[in-house]
């Protein structure tokens, strides 16, 4: 199993609950996050996250960095949206690796339980303007109360794709006519720039039967435009089949905007193309980690070869959209 | 035609999944992952079973000859560089066709595959 050594985290515990003598119980690796490692424990009563770079040391170039994330999570805890709570970010006397504690909060991330789920039924009836509501709230957090940010607005967003796909190795037509087909449509930079989460979708949310308790996974944290977070939330992959409901498969657009306040709508499209694009060159990367002997696995074989799924949704939309 | 990787490197995955067990001590991962495998079955199946080339059709819309990868390739690249494009005659028809067989193999339940074939019969 992955090396994460119970007695350094036992020795996070005095930090973590001071004045208690607690032991660290029920270690466990949680599934998803491919980027992060995701690990769960207990403190006698008290449930804790860990979220660590994988190996304790690896982390992602295009992500904001877990320290940086840790940052942004304590700031807009203070600007009215629902996040975990920190309670420690590791520093090298952990001998931990990079990475940060989180409070334990309870609740659904699965899109599909979400979105089909009779226990949400009632959630799914508010779900998209609550959304509209914490993505205000998001992108309403000063600037200045905020640790320094990578910029990307459209086109930064647009050169980040193309770098992207080049890295997929085959040749990708449909790909490359999408690509031409955003840059001629390009929305202008905004004329300020505001906190995007970068992937706001229901699988980074922590959902209970009364709503959503915590926004999650904000490793892709930047300032940009932020339309992009509404296009992304909406867009075709999110929807897990439930096409006719373009807030990740559980409510309509005009919800979510008229809960949001001051949407583009426009903009908001052409962020919502990008969306499938750039899920489906994330899809495609897998091939070359694959071939490489990187990761062998049937997984990595298989989430390759839904790149298709992007195109055939790329080529609708061009069209829709024409 | 088909996108990477192609169905005897996701048959060796398959089989060396086989062969070594799953490494996931967690119940539900593993059953998720013997899933993904017999899907990755299903879709060599399809990719094998299916007879569609594009290689005709690639040719005459480059007016070059070739192998399908690389024909791909040159479309792509000459799409990357503006030489041709929506407006070009044939394009559309040619990656509508393409990507619909495509999706066909790799996942025909896909529901935007459905939506996209509805889209195309009302234009």
């Amino acid at each position: 199993m992955d090396d994460l050594d119970a007695t350094r985290l036992n020795a996070l515990a005095a930090k973590l609950a001071p004045g208690r003598d607690d032991r660290v119980s029920d270690l466990a690796r949680l599934s998803g996050g491919a980027s992060q490692e995701t690990w769960e424990f207990r403190l006698g009563d008290a449930r804790f996250i860990l979220r660590r770079a994988p190996g304790g040391t690896l982390e992602r170039k295009s992500g904001a960095g877990l320290s940086i994330e840790a940052a942004v999570i304590a700031a807009v805890a203070a600007h009215a949206v629902p996040v975990p709570n920190v309670r420690h970010v590791l520093s090298p006397e952990d001998g931990l690796g990079l990475g940060f504690v989180v409070d334990f909060v309870e609740g659904e991330t699965i899109a599909r339980k979400l979105i089909r789920d009779p226990a949400f039924a009632d959630v799914r009836t508010h779900l998209a303007a609550d959304l509209g509501r914490i993505l205000a709230a998001i992108h309403n957090v000063p600037v200045g109360a905020l640790p320094p940010l990578r910029r990307l607005g459209p086109r930064a967003t647009l050169d980040a794709l193309r770098e992207a796909l080049d890295a997929c190795g085959a040749g990708r037509p449909v790909f490359e006519l999408a690509l031409r087909w955003l840059r001629d449509r390009a929305p202008p930079e905004p004329q300020t720039l505001s906190l995007v989460h970068g992937d706001f979708r229901l699988g980074n949310l922590m959902v209970s039967a009364e709503g959503v308790r915590a926004v999650l996974d904000w490793e892709l944290v930047h300032l940009g435009d932020p339309m992009e977070d509404l296009g992304w939330l909406c867009a075709t992959p999110w929807r897990f089949g439930a096409l006719e409901k373009p807030v990740g498969g559980v409510g309509m657009r005009e919800d979510l905007f008229e809960a949001y306040g001051q949407v583009d709508a426009r903009r908001a499209t052409w962020w919502e193309i990008l969306a499938s694009l750039r899920w489906g060159i994330i899809c495609a990367g897998m091939a070359p980690l694959f071939a490489s002997g990187i990761d062998r696995s049937v997984e990595r074989a298989m989430i390759a070869r839904r790149a298709s799924e992007s195109e055939i949704d790329l080529l609708r939309l061009m069209q829709e959209h024409a | 035609m088909h996108d990477d990787p192609a169905p005897e490197d996701i048959m060796a995955a398959v089989a060396a999944f086989l062969r070594e067990g799953s490494a996931n001590p967690n119940a539900a991962a593993r059953a998720f992952q013997e899933r993904v495998a017999q899907n990755a079955v299903d879709l060599a199946q399809r990719q094998i079973a299916d007879p569609t080339s594009t290689k005709d059709e690639l040719e005459s819309l480059l007016g070059k000859q070739g192998d399908e990868r690389a024909l791909t390739a040159e479309l792509a690249r000459r799409i990357r560089a503006g030489e041709i494009g929506e407006a070009t005659s044939g394009l559309m028809d040619y990656l509508w066709r393409t990507t619909i067989a495509k999706v066909r193999v790799d996942q025909p339940n896909y529901a935007g595959l459905a939506l996209a074939l509805k889209m195309k019969r009302e234009a």
